[in-house]
């Protein structure tokens, strides 16, 4: 059989390896009774019958382990690495931050539905289950926190022991924008909220720790984005020396945010197998995933623009608000991102950006696929739109005025990035790339109706800092037979890594790419490594393979320039052989070349150990992608059912690696987006009670709903990393809410019809139709 | 699955899955899903959802589709059993899995084996292909990755009939 992808034969045949796959004699499996109630003391637990019950190995609460494994301080995971470049630039003066400690087993008080209380291990899942239902958790009911503003009131019941119940409160800025607002000819305000949605992998989260037969050491696969993070978080929680710890991210079935933290479940899975001296398995149900994952977006912004007579952007300033839930892993990575994108393609002389974080009885917050940036897309591009409409500018020609071109590239901001560096969009035409997405959907201010159904037109654009540092890591290994092998910390969910970075080392090295094998997401076959996350690999671990591929090339040219007395610039590399050119005589092939470098060979400078190179690439800052979304509705006035007639994305990630690569993330990300644009709405009642927690209520995208999205590239170099290119994973995401907003909003135009809120679902739309009015 | 010491009741299942006769004793509780993945050891099935939505772990049941998490294997007494890791076992399965992987009809993966074994019924039962029909049946998917753009063709392809 013939595939495309290297990864495609064993998922097409049924021979993945994803955690749950993977069985070990003897192990046992963990089930978790988890709180029922969204805030209260902890009373009483009885675990006496689960205890009794055959088959089970081990019940655990939280004051029974909390000496043996550490809580979960903030995640290093970006934000304990950037944050302090960012406070030290921003001052003292710019706001605070507080990190809540995470408790692996709740003690004393539970803060979320879906918290953990008590860990039991069993034969097999089915008893595991039946002794969960033999515990009895007795709660006392504390007041719930369920909204972000009524957390902030001042008599409301405080969360941790903290003076309020913000644990972030910063304000960023440039130019000078009261003095803008007070004197500028337009100003819009509004109030648009983003909602709280699931990252919803269709394989959930899941560990399985292996102690090591020989050695006490421990292997742990677990369905994650970052194993050496992981790795390090499971060494320092119950002490264990990092060496004796490897960490496999095996097959994973999407992550999209929901797998770049470390969890409270990864680091006690691990205790309990070398407790029990057995494998222990964990694999999380989908009514975990959406209570005890993390959720994400969930922000409110009130936001105001001010713009001159002919439509210029003169300021915009806004104030929102997070709603975190009870921890939030990744402290200032989301708010800030939000801040950080939020003047987006446009020329904003004057930007205030004040971001609050609150806590809340909801299950923890932490960057979903776009971490930030759909967000601050969403409360830009609708306030451009609703701006534009209440001063008569024609949205995309204000737009266009608006955005920023090539000759203005090197481009300051004037605010910092999230890594403290300040914020310079490196390439890009964005004036250029959006005229060219107006034009392939043919956009038009007055559409015809569909079937009697309103049309609108919806445009949103959105610039992206991608392939974050602060490193990656790529080490290769020649080995005898001719083939190389290439490891690096960032693994793939389905971005096709195997082939993509195979194919750059095979390139370098002028080996046909079956002879180049990826260990991806190892900590055992390359010691460090940062993840998979935030558009970072390609452009990160796709260097740092660059690297160390021109590193082996060196050293053969070195080493072959001396023996056969020539240049090392007239080798070439390729075939699978090294040969000078013009001269078919001298050339050898690659398994001779490793030869020259083994110690087998028992040449004079024994010293010689193979061949082999390591490199991290570290980037100075971010790499800026960018693009522009034009979607264009049909609105049923009637159901309020909104359908989306056509897609286009026009994208500028540089030059691309392997373009149905990075189609196909630009369509799943935009499927995604709809979801957040239309459906997706993770709800909780007064009792922070989740409304939806399951397939049937939260409604993720199925095929019909999702359109085949016309996409072009637009093709610009970046200058801050060797391969030119800039990252793309989250990129399709980002601007949906927007665009599709803006399209309802404009189909609707002669209804007074605004929606201010995602998801538009089809109720909120015939209640808005039937006001008539503003909501 | 192994039982617990309190041992329920054992029920005696014969099935024949992906051509093999299979003979288990098994908890009457053991769903299918989980007699395929542990007891057989055929974990290409996979679990997204346990409760009959996302279609992951659908597998061919006497020749029709059917969802193994919310099915009981002893139910399934004498039942004929497919599952994707037979799909290669046919020229034709062969074909279909080439076109998935031609497409792009999958990233990570976790999805596609309950998609496969739809379109390999599809493929088997449908004389002249009915647009509804096909989408209904697709639509009984959650992907989370592809955004369906190469399922859709994936699907068109193979059944080969059908404008978009
Ligand atoms: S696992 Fe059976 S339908 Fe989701
Ligand atoms: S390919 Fe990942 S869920 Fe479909």
């Amino acid at each position: 059989m013939k595939f495309t992808r290297r990864e495609d034969e064993r998922l097409l045949t049924g021979r993945g390896r994803y955690v749950d796959d993977i069985d070990v004699p003897g192990q046992v499996h963990i089930r978790f009774v988890r709180s029922q109630v969204a805030h209260g003391r902890i009373r009483k637990i009885d675990v006496s019958d689960a205890r009794a019950l055959p088959g089970v190995y081990g019940v655990w609460t939280g004051p029974e382990i909390i000496d043996h494994v550490q809580p979960l301080g903030p995640s290093k995971a970006d934000g304990g690495v950037f944050e302090d470049p960012l406070f030290a630039v921003l001052g003292p003066d710019a706001g605070f931050i507080r990190h809540a400690q995470r408790p692996i087993l709740a003690v004393d008080i539970v803060r979320y539905v879906g918290e953990p209380i008590v860990a039991i291990a069993a034969s097999d899942p089915y008893v595991a289950e039946d002794a969960v239902s033999l515990v009895d958790v007795s709660i006392d009911d504390l007041p719930p926190l369920s909204d972000p503003f009524a957390a902030l009131a001042d008599d409301a019941v405080r969360l941790y022991d903290w003076p309020d119940n913000v644990c972030l409160d910063l304000e960023v800025s440039t130019g000078d924008v009261d003095a803008v607002f007070s004197r500028a000819p337009h100003v819009t305000r509004r109030q648009l909220h983003s909602a709280r949605v699931s990252c919803s992998p269709l394989e959930g989260r899941g560990v399985l720790a292996v102690p090591d037969v020989v050695g006490g050491g421990i292997t742990v696969y677990s369905s994650t984005q970052i194993p050496h993070m992981v790795r390090d978080a499971i060494a320092e929680a119950i002490e264990l020396p990092q060496r004796r710890l490897r960490v496999v991210a095996p097959d994973v079935g999407g992550g999209f945010g929901a797998k770049a933290i470390p969890y409270p479940e990864e680091l006690f899975v691990p205790w309990v197998a070398l407790t029990l001296g057995r494998p222990v398995k964990w694999i999380e149900d989908r009514y975990e995933h959406f209570v005890s994952a993390i959720g994400s977006r969930d922000q409110i912004h009130d936001i105001e623009i001010a713009l001159d007579h002919d439509g210029t952007i003169l300021g915009v300033r806004d104030h929102f608000v997070s709603d975190v839930g009870a921890f939030s892993p990744l402290g200032v990575v989301q708010p800030y991102n939000t801040a950080a994108h939020l003047a987006g393609c446009y020329r904003v002389p004057n930007l205030k950006i004040r971001m609050t974080s609150v806590v809340t009885n909801k299950p923890p917050l932490s960057p979903y696929r776009g971490a930030g940036r759909p967000e601050a897309v969403f409360a830009m591009e609708r306030i451009i739109d609703i701006a534009c409409r209440e001063h008569g500018f024609e949205p995309a020609e204000m737009r266009c005025r608006n955005a920023i071109t090539a000759d203005e590239i090197p481009y300051s901001v004037g605010i910092p990035y999230r890594d403290g560096r300040p914020i310079v969009y490196d390439s890009g035409d964005f004036a250029a790339c959006l005229e060219q997405a107006l034009e392939i959907a043919e956009i038009v201010s007055d559409p015809v109706p569909d079937r009697g159904r309103p049309v609108g037109f919806g445009i949103a654009c959105y610039v992206e800092g991608t392939g974050i540092g602060p490193f990656e890591s790529a080490e290769i290994e020649m080995l005898e037979d001719g083939t190389a092998v290439v490891a690096t910390g960032a693994c793939s969910q389905g971005q096709s890594h195997e082939t993509v970075f195979a194919r750059i080392a095979a390139d370098t090295l002028g080996l046909s790419e079956d002879r180049v094998m990826l260990a991806g997401g190892d900590t055992g076959a390359s010691s460090f490594g940062w993840g998979t996350l935030a558009s970072r690999s390609a452009v990160v671990a796709g260097s740092a393979i660059r690297q160390a591929s021109e590193n082996i090339v060196q050293q053969v040219a070195e080493e072959l320039s001396r023996l056969w007395e020539v240049s090392p610039d007239d080798l070439v590399f390729a075939d699978n052989e090294v040969a000078v050119i013009g001269t078919p005589a001298m050339s050898m092939s690659w398994s001779e070349v490793i030869g020259l470098f083994s110690p087998k060979r028992g040449r004079s400078d024994a010293t010689r150990n193979g061949l082999s190179a390591s490199a991290h690439f570290v980037p100075e800052t971010v790499t800026f992608a960018n693009g522009a979304h034009v979607v264009k509705v049909a609105v049923d006035t009637d159901t309020g059912q909104v359908e989306i007639l056509d897609y286009v994305v026009v994208h500028d990630c540089g030059p691309l690696l392997d373009e149905e690569v990075v189609d196909g993330q630009i369509q799943g990300g935009v499927a995604q987006g709809i979801g957040a644009a239309l459906f997706e709405d993770l709800a909780f009642d007064v009792d922070a009670q989740p409304l939806n927690p399951n397939f049937i209520d939260y409604i993720i995208p199925s095929g019909s709903e999702v359109p085949d999205v016309r996409i072009e590239h637009f093709e610009t170099r970046s200058p801050r990393n060797p391969l030119g290119i800039k990252g793309v994973g989250e990129a399709g995401t980002i601007p949906v809410p927007a665009a599709v907003l803006n399209a309802i909003d404009h189909a609707l135009r002669d209804r007074g019809v605004e929606v201010v809120r995602t998801p538009a679902t089809p109720k909120m739309i015939t209640t808005l139709l039937a006001k008539g009015r503003p909501s | 699955m192994n039982s617990s010491a309190d041992s329920p009741t054992r029920l005696d299942v014969e099935m024949v899955v992906n051509g093999e006769p299979v003979r288990r004793a098994i908890e009457a509780r053991t769903l299918l899903i989980d007699f395929l993945r542990t007891e057989l050891g055929l974990t290409g099935t996979h679990n997204g959802c346990s409760y009959g939505v996302c279609g992951a772990c659908t597998v061919l049941v006497n020749g029709v589709a059917a969802r193994s998490c919310i099915a009981l294997a002893a139910q399934l007494d004498g039942a004929t059993i497919e599952t994707i890791e037979s799909v290669s076992h046919t020229e034709r399965g062969q074909e279909i899995l080439e076109t998935f992987s031609r497409c792009r009809g999958l990233q990570c993966g976790f999805c596609t084996p309950g998609v496969v074994m739809t379109l390999v019924e599809l493929d088997r039962r449908i004389e002249t292909p009915n647009r509804d029909e096909i989408e209904d049946s697709i639509d009984g998917h959650l992907c989370r990755c592809t955004g369906y753009a190469g399922i859709k063709e994936a699907v068109d392809q193979t059944l080969g009939r059908v404008g978009r």
